[in-house]
């Protein structure tokens, strides 16, 4: 699965604690649990995105860096915080058994994954 | 036995002796240069700290306590960076002024109580201190601005009696109480108000024509002089002004 759009290669993982939005890193390597395309950022030492990680709570390798102990902090605030984090990014299968709060009108101008306007 | 907590001082950069030294800091910087600058700082605490606790020799643990960083920041400041750094928009700042220097200065004293009497005690002087050691402010990627503040309330209680034996004795007694405030002015392009969201003790939503302000507060009692609050006090607070706001339009960030 990669999140290609446009002919770029960009990162599958989602940015942010509070709202979640898309990572505008390009991928380089691949999560050997999740498929996905993965920034630098966002890969641990064991070859699976940070995301997977923090879902099988291997927190040793989510305390390399700030990114790996916000993922992780993220994954267990939605759990036992009762979060449901604001989503500004582009659809995602794997976001599927997360509750999140996003904007839900068909007469909206829906602008995923086009030029948005700022 | 080598000094080791003396070593890990030397290792540090001038700025972050600095740091060490007086307790205090602030500046507009990105939250990964916060976190160059204050990892290192929040290490030789982590090491400082077991040290202290026996993990080495007398002059080590000696310079463990002259040297020693409040746990505020290692515990509560430093972590806070890695989450904020989520969702501050790339680029903006992270303006922090952090003042760990504790709260029982004359500076910082609010006010004092008249001397007055209380049996045993033949004089009692309450004096209330306001510490505000954590304040924030930055801009997310969704376009709302954050505050917060952490302020630490103590009353230290000074009391003077005389025994049966004419002999004079005076104790102080400090208490703390932990504030935190969270303010989100979250754009109208973006967020609509809302009902519903968590409870909170003081809560405080202010629509403009513009933007939506979200204020969210509460206190918590510290068990003691040196505890630090839980991280999680003030994500729940932010969390909780991002759920008094619903998303009002769909855009790709």
């Amino acid at each position: 699965m990669t999140a290609a759009f446009g002919g770029l290669d960009l990162c599958s993982c989602k940015r942010g604690f509070f709202t979640l939005r898309d990572c505008a890193n390009s991928a380089v390597a691949t999560c050997s649990v999740c498929s996905r395309r993965i920034c630098p950022e966002h890969i641990t030492q064991a070859g699976i995105c940070v995301e997977c990680a923090a879902k099988r709570e291997e927190d040793a390798a989510l305390d390399e860096d700030a990114t790996g102990y916000a993922i992780r902090s993220r994954h267990r605030w939605y759990r036992t915080g009762d979060y449901s984090p604001v989503y500004w990014g582009t659809g995602d299968p794997y976001w599927s058994d997360t509750d999140y709060r996003w904007y839900d009108d068909p007469n909206d101008d829906d602008d995923g994954g086009g030029f948005g306007d700022s | 036995m080598a000094n080791t907590v003396k070593q890990a001082f030397n290792a540090l950069t001038p700025q972050q002796q600095e740091i060490v030294r007086t307790r205090r800091f602030s500046g507009a910087r990105t939250p990964d240069e916060w976190i160059a600058l204050l990892g290192p700082v929040a290490e030789y605490d982590r090491h400082a700290d077991q040290v202290r606790q026996g993990g080495g020799g007398f002059f080590a643990r000696r310079y463990a306590r002259k040297n020693d960083v409040p746990n505020g920041l290692r515990t509560f400041a430093f972590p806070l960076l890695a989450i904020l750094r989520e969702d501050i928009e790339p680029g903006a700042p992270l303006e922090l002024w952090v003042d760990l220097s504790g709260p029982l200065q004359s500076g910082k004293a609010t006010r004092s109580t008249p001397p007055y009497k209380k049996p045993p005690y033949r004089k009692i002087v309450d004096t209330f201190y306001d510490d505000i050691w954590l304040q924030g402010r930055t801009r997310f990627a969704d376009g709302s601005r954050l505050q917060f503040a952490v302020i630490d309330h103590v009353r230290s209680t000074f009391k003077e009696k005389k025994n049966p034996r004419g002999k004079i004795k005076r104790k102080t007694k400090n208490k703390k109480k932990t504030e935190l405030t969270v303010t989100l002015t979250a754009s109208n392009r973006m967020y609509a108000k809302t009902a519903g969201g968590r409870a909170a003790p003081k809560v405080k939503l202010k629509p403009a024509d513009k933007h939506t302000k979200v204020t969210l507060g509460g206190t918590l009692v510290a068990p003691n002089m040196e505890a630090v609050p839980q991280l999680e006090s003030l994500i729940e607070l932010i969390s909780g002004a991002y759920e008094r706001v619903a998303p009002a339009r769909r855009k790709k960030l």
